[in-house]
Order: C-alpha cells, then structure tokens, then sequence
C-alpha cells in the first residue's frame, strides 16, 4: 500500500494506493494530527508506505525569517572574506580534506554564550571532505542550544561553500518545524518519508539534516502523480488550488528542474521543479465584483461565509459542492459572474501562453468544471486526469527514493568520504584504482543507503559529475583522487503497478 | 568591476607525461578551491569558452615551419627538448590555450569585461618564432599582443611574473618599441636569459626591462621591484593595455624554483597592477596563466588571489594555511632583499638611458 500526503495551503489532499486509487481531501484547520486519524481510519499507515509533502508550512515559515535568528558560525580558512555572513571562527579543512587548522573552543563558546539567537547554522569550508571541524563545533553548540535547531553545512550537498551557508541557514530555521512534525507524523504513521522539491522521496532521518531539500514540494508532486495518471511525457500541469495556482512543465515524463534556487534572498543548493504561481485558486475571495489575490475563508458552497470563486462557478451553472447556496448568497450582491470567471480564466491563458505550451493537464478541484474554458480560450488540448483533485496525493504517494550522494576517494592517504562523512576506503592506499571502479564504489555506497530504506530499483543509479586525477609526489604516482556525485534520480517507484 | 576567466575542460587533458611537473592536475586542485569559494556564481566574475587560435593569429608570431612541425608531430607524438614533449593531440590544445589568451583579449577590448585572466594550459612564455620549449609550445602572450596591436592599441605593457624568464616573449618583441616587456625572474634559473644588460634592440631599445630576483625573494622584494621599477616606468611608457603573465611558480612552496612570493603577496601584486590598469588604461588588463608546479600547496590560494584582486573582492582573508609557515620561513632570505636592490640599481643603471624616471 502506497500512502502520499501533501499537505497544501488550505486543504490536505491524500492517496492511499494500492490494487485501486482512493483519495480524501481534508481542510488544514483539523491540524496534522486530525489529518493522520483520517487517513488511518481508512488503511492502516504503518503497514504502508506513507510518503508526506509539507513544503507550505515550510514556506510559511520562511516568509517570517527575522522572528528565528540564526547564529550564523563560519570556518572559512584562507580564502574570500565571509565575515558579511556570520561569524568567524578559526580552524580550516583544506581542499583535500585535511584539518590543517583547529578550532579555538574558547572562541567557540564565546559565540555561543549570547543566547539571542534562535538556532545555530554552523559551516566549515570543505566540510564535505570532511566534516569533523562542524561536529566538534557541533558538540559544543549542544551544550547551549536544543539539537532540533543546530544545522550543519556537510548535509546539504556538493562544493560552493557560500550556497552551503545559506542552504544551512535556512536548514537552521526549519529544522525544530520539521522536526516537531516528524514526530507527530511517526506517532500515526511510524517511519515514513519526505517528499522532495524535486519529485523523490527521502527517509524522514536525512531530510531532518537536510530539511530545505522539501522547499516547493507540492508542485513536484502534481507534475509526478499528473504524468502518473495521463501518461503524457509533455504537458504543462495546472494545478488550481484554494490559495494559488501552480504551473509546472513537464518533459519527456519529467518535471522541468531548476538548481540553486534563492530562498530569503540567497543562492542555495536547493533544487526543485520550475514551477510558478498566480495568486489566485477557488477559494480567492470575491469583493465590489472584484476577485482578489487572497482567502479569506471557505466558500459559500463547502460551508463558508466569504463568497469566492467557486461560488462564481456556481453561478455560471457547475455544481460543486452545496451550488444552491452560493447562488442564494449572490442574490443580494451585484456579481457579474462571467465576467470575474473571464478574468480568472485569462490570468491561466497568460500563463500557458508565457511558456508556449500545447497540451495541458488540469489538476486541482476546479481543474474538471474549467478544462473546457480554459482549453477553448488558449487553443491547446486539454487532459483532466481521474482523481484530478488529489493528483499531488498521488504524485507523492508513488515516487521512489532519491539520493544524491557526494563521494570522493583519496587512494594517496586511503580515505573515502560520503557527503562529508570520512570513512576507510575499500580502496588500498597507494593503488591507482580505474575510473570505472570509483564509479562502481560510489553506486554500490548510494545504493547501500538507499537498500536500508527500502529502495529495491538496481539500475536507476545516475552519475551527475565525475573527475580523477593521479597524485605525484617526487615525480611518482602516490594514489588517486576521484570526485564523483551519483544520484538515484527521482521517478515512480517500480513496485508501482502502472 | 566585472573579471573575466576563460577556462576550458580541456586545458586539463594536456599531459606531457603523468609525472610531468606540467601535468593535467596543475589545475584540479585549483578548480575545487574556486568551485569553493563560489567563484564562478559571484555576480563580478563571468565565466569565458574559449575558442581556437586561427592559424593566421599564430603565424603572427610563429614560423610557418614551425607551426607545420608541430602539427604533423602532434598527430603521432614527438620531442622538442627534455622538458618539453610532444603528445598527440597538443596541437590543438595548444591553439585552444592561445585561443584563450585572445578571448580574454577580446573580451576586454569589446567590454564585456573589465579585465580577465586566461586559466588556461599549456603556458607559452618560452615558446620562440621557431621553436617550443620549457613546456611551452605557443606562445600565448606574444599572440594576443599581436593581436591587441593589430586592433587598434598603442602601447602594451608586459609584466611577465613567472619564475623562469620569459625568453620566448623577450624575443618576439625585443625589437619593438610598442611593446614594453619588464620580467622578473629567479636568477640564475632556467633558461639562464635575463640579464639585466638584456634590454632590447633597435626600435625596441630600452624596451626590454630584467629585473633578475635572488632565490629567497618575499613579497617585500616584489614590492620593491613594483615601487622602484614598474610603477616608475609605467607612469612614463603610458599603456594602453596591461598583459601579466601571472607564473605561479615564485610561491615558496614550488618544488622546482627557489623563490618566496606568498598568496597574498600575489594578490597584493595583483591588485597594484589593476591600479595601475586603471590609471593608464582605462582598466584594461588581461593575465595569463603560465607556470607554477605546487598544485596542491600554492596554486589553490594563488589563483585564488589573483582572482579575487582582479574583481577588486576583500583580499584580506587571501593566505596559505598556517601549516606551511614553516616552509616560508626556511625559503624567505633576508639577505636576497640586499641582493635585490643591487640587481634594481643595475637595472636602473641600464635604463637610466632610455628613461628619464632613472635619470
């Protein structure tokens, strides 16, 4: 049994999929623990797998940065000065991984005696080589803060050392967030996983070192779960939803990925789909005739008092939910109602139009009662998937695990490292090992990991980057170096049936 | 400030042979330090492909004969000098590593960029009309001056840091008055030129400036050399165009010279010659890698510097790490200041004919 959970702006959609697809939308405002004993009145979540996507609450929380001041400790080294972004401190990993500067722990605790701050981001330069110098400095943040707000840089991905600050910033601020929510999740669900920007899924244990890797996960999740239920390899996803709608391209059966994208005004090393966003979903509220880029509640229709553009919908003849109420709420307002819809419709063609799409795929729980309108007025055919409400529940509930894994073997001095982690190479000291079989140890390590959460695909290793080069000292050759990033790509898990 | 770099994938698969002290990791580790520090994704640094020289721009400064040798030696493999093989393929990458110092040329002449370095291999500073040698097959630096001066600039001034003396580049413009050539060099290194009574011929009298360095020469040294030679000259030959041929092997830690220029002093050197860039030149300057064989201790931090002082960042965090003060101590000697400011008064004793700052 395959259990996604995406919880959105205003509602939470969920897919429980096994020989057949059931879904159930619950509203936000029955908490995440009222969300969870839906779901298990209906299958039991810790026989499944439970997959949940929680990228609003993050995002939320973002935009509301300044109220967690992150005490930002930096171990830059020689190097570019870094002291515009956080504090300095002494002791630097080199390029090939060496401690070739310590810490001060006085200075250390120095830092961390001013108790103004909320969380603690620590990164070391090449903390990737090697990330002792973040754990030592780690230790000592523990014995002033609460581990759940301490991040360090080495869990969030490859090289560039100022998009590992700002990643780990942002780590620092959701960390507690997404850890409280881990736990009430596994209260009800038991080990489960994340859901990620970038349509994979993670053990909820690594997205805990690395929280920001769930930053805009739900559009991932309609572009998966859309090309899950229509088959269609090219087509821009619309998903309209209360709050927003969100656009997302895919191509040939992939969402379209974007790197390094800028959260709280910085590079990171986040990636995620391309995505974009309108103000404007069925719950929008409708105001002097206008509609307006903002919820004010629920509609008229579902129970609500603000009147919105379902209840215009409702107007225009669709019956969705209690229709005969929106049409007595209207009856005192002087609503043009094809107008406002006309509107509504336009902003969307804009939108297909601005990326030259000619096939769309409607989602969301307008995205049936529009199609037709929307189809007709942009001139491009349009698809409405089954269960077209809840195809991010899907989306999350059937992709597979995806791990990106930073390995480097350094044969000179006999170490490998796993995203910074230093460990015994298989390789002997001073061999001079093929390319091929430094690829071969890095598949064989991300896959290792991903087997002990369960992950059973053998040929969906990918390698992203790959460089070697001999060591010579003395004019003889002392070892090898390779850099390799391999990654099990998102994509639909193959227990899947499909 | 806007620097360009050119850098090419393929400046890292030239290899003379896997020992080699110019070998293909020259670079690797320098990649991952900038990788690091965010370089090629700071809003002041714009990454450049680099193109091949056209056979016409080579031949501006090389014999056809000799262009012929090497391409048809290239495609099986041959033998210039002991230092300097042929392996196959060089041909190519040779035209692409010119080809780089005149796409940083071009860059700044169109104003895409304020003023760039050429990372790029193999080097050239040896290579002469006839012949490669010293690991240098074209020499990069002479064509992308020919170049400058066939599209309009004046008066190019060549500031040629490397270790060794920049005999290719000497020869090519000794006679050239448009050309102003100051080298500073170990003395006595490869290849034994570069004498301070080496100072050009006939219209390029007074043109050629050697300044020889002691082994032990520190950043003091080079000061000193910038403030009493370089600047003094500068001032008076006015250039349009500043090339450095920014040699990486004056860092105390090269295993093959005995010279003892730190990180920073590099870029502190750097950063006197973007100033003057842009006092006479409107901040045109173009570097050019050329040797250098401490890979893992000095090219990392070096590179490093002459970036971060050519994009006008904070150099103040620029050094090696505290490991290797050891090593600077032992190879930084006192006495080499002593020796140098002889060897400056022989170089203005010279040149006190041809300019009147040493008059």
């Amino acid at each position: 049994m395959f259990i996604g959970v995406d919880v959105g702006g205003t509602n939470t959609d969920a897919a429980i999929i096994g020989d057949e697809i059931f879904t159930l939308k619950v509203p936000n405002e029955e908490g995440i623990g009222g969300i969870f004993r839906k779901i298990s009145e209906l299958t039991n979540l810790k026989e499944g797998r439970v997959v949940v996507s929680t990228s609003l609450p993050l995002n939320l929380l973002l935009s509301k940065a300044s109220q967690y001041p992150t005490c930002t400790v930096i171990i830059p080294g020689p190097g570019l000065n870094y002291e515009k972004k956080g504090k300095i401190i002494s002791g630097f990993v080199n390029h090939r991984g060496d401690i070739v500067e310590d810490i001060d722990v006085a200075e250390v605790r120095k830092i961390f005696e001013q108790t103004s701050y909320h969380n603690v981001a620590i990164s070391s330069k090449f903390s990737v080589r090697n990330a002792r110098i973040e754990d030592v400095v780690f230790q000592l943040a523990k014995e002033y803060f609460d581990e759940n707000v301490i991040a360090l840089s080495h869990h969030t991905g490859g090289l560039n050392f100022p998009q590992r600050i700002s990643t780990t910033v942002v780590n620092a601020k959701i960390k507690k967030t997404v850890f409280e929510l881990t736990n009430t999740i596994k209260e009800f669900a038991g080990d489960f996983f994340y859901y990620k920007g970038d349509g994979g899924i993670i053990p909820y244990q690594i997205a805990l070192h690395n929280p920001s890797e769930l930053y805009n996960s739900s559009p991932a999740a309609v572009a998966i779960g859309a090309h899950f239920l229509t088959r269609e390899k090219d087509a821009l996803v619309i998903d309209i939803g209360g709050t927003t709608t969100d656009f997302v391209m895919i191509e040939d059966g992939k969402p379209k990925i974007i790197e390094k994208v800028e959260i709280l005004g910085e590079k990171t090393l986040v990636r995620c789909v391309d995505s974009f966003s309108i103000p404007f979903g069925g719950d929008s509220a409708i105001e002097n005739g206008r509609l307006l880029p903002l919820r004010k509640g629920k509609p008229v229709a579902f129970g609500g008092d603000n009147f919105t553009l379902t209840d215009v919908l409702n107007l225009e003849g669709f019956e969705i939910g209690n229709h005969r109420k929106s049409i007595d709420f209207a009856r005192n307002l002087n609503i043009n109602s094809n107008e406002i819809l006309e509107s509504f419709v336009n902003v969307i063609v804009k939108g297909i139009e601005s990326v030259e799409a000619e096939r769309i795929i409607l989602t969301g729980y307008l995205g049936k009662f529009l199609s037709a309108i929307i189809s007709k007025k942009a001139g491009v055919s349009a698809i409405v998937p089954e269960h077209s409400e809840a195809v991010n529940a899907v989306g999350v509930a059937i992709s597979r695990i995806s791990l990106t894994m930073y390995a480097r073997f350094d044969t000179e001095i006999g170490r490998a490292t796993f995203n910074g982690e230093v460990e015994d190479s298989k390789f002997k000291q001073g061999s001079l090992p093929s390319d091929e079989e430094f690829i071969e140890a890095a598949k064989d390590k991300v896959l290792e990991v991903a087997r002990t959460y369960g992950h059973k695909d053998e040929e969906s290793v990918k390698v992203i980057y790959f460089n070697s080069y001999t060591v010579v000292r003395g004019g003889l050759k002392k070892g090898k170096i390779a850099d390799i990033v391999v990654q099990i790509e998102p994509g639909i898990s193959q227990d899947v049936k499909w | 400030m806007v620097t360009g770099i050119v850098y090419h994938e393929k400046y890292l698969e030239h290899e003379q042979s896997p020992t080699h002290p110019e070998r293909k990791e020259r670079l690797a580790y320098t990649m991952d330090q900038l990788i690091e520090e965010g370089i090629f994704e700071d809003p002041r640094i714009i990454l450049l492909d680099p193109f091949e020289a056209s056979i016409e721009d080579v031949l501006e400064v090389h014999t056809r004969e000799y262009v012929d040798f090497l391409r048809r030696e290239s495609k099986k493999g041959g033998f210039i000098d002991w230092d300097t093989n042929i392996p196959v393929g060089v041909f190519e990458i040779a035209l692409l590593s010119a080809g780089g110092a005149l796409r940083a040329a071009k860059a700044v002449m169109d104003g895409e960029v304020d003023n760039c370095f050429a990372m790029i291999r193999p080097p050239g500073h040896h290579a002469k009309p006839y012949t490669g040698a010293g690991f240098c097959y074209f020499n990069n630096m002479a064509i992308m001056v020919k170049w400058l001066l066939k599209n309009g600039i004046k008066r190019v001034m060549i500031l040629d840091w490397d270790a060794h003396h920049g005999d290719g580049t000497q020869e090519i413009f000794y006679e050239e008055e448009k050309v102003l050539f100051i080298s500073t060099h170990q003395m006595p290194l490869y290849p034994g030129t570069g004498f301070p009574y080496e100072a050009g011929t006939g219209r390029g009298e007074g043109y050629t400036i050697n300044i020889p360095l002691p082994p032990g020469t520190s950043d003091e040294g080079y000061m000193m050399v910038l403030n009493e030679v370089i600047k003094p000259v500068a001032e008076e030959f006015e250039p349009e165009f500043i090339a450095v041929s920014a040699g990486q092997d004056n860092h105390f830690t090269d295993p093959i010279t005995g010279l003892a220029l730190t990180a920073r002093g590099y870029a502190e050197i750097m950063k006197e010659s973007v100033k003057l860039s842009e006092k006479y030149c409107d901040g045109r300057l173009v570097a050019i890698l050329e040797g250098g064989y401490s890979v893992e201790s000095a090219l990392p931090y070096t590179n490093l510097g002459i970036i971060a002082a050519m994009a006008e960042m904070d150099i103040s965090y620029i050094r090696e790490p505290l490991n290797y003060l050891p090593q600077l101590k032992w190879r930084r000697k006192e006495s080499a200041l002593i020796k140098l400011q002889s060897n400056i008064n022989d170089v203005i004793k010279v040149h006190s004919r041809y300019w009147k700052c040493f008059g």
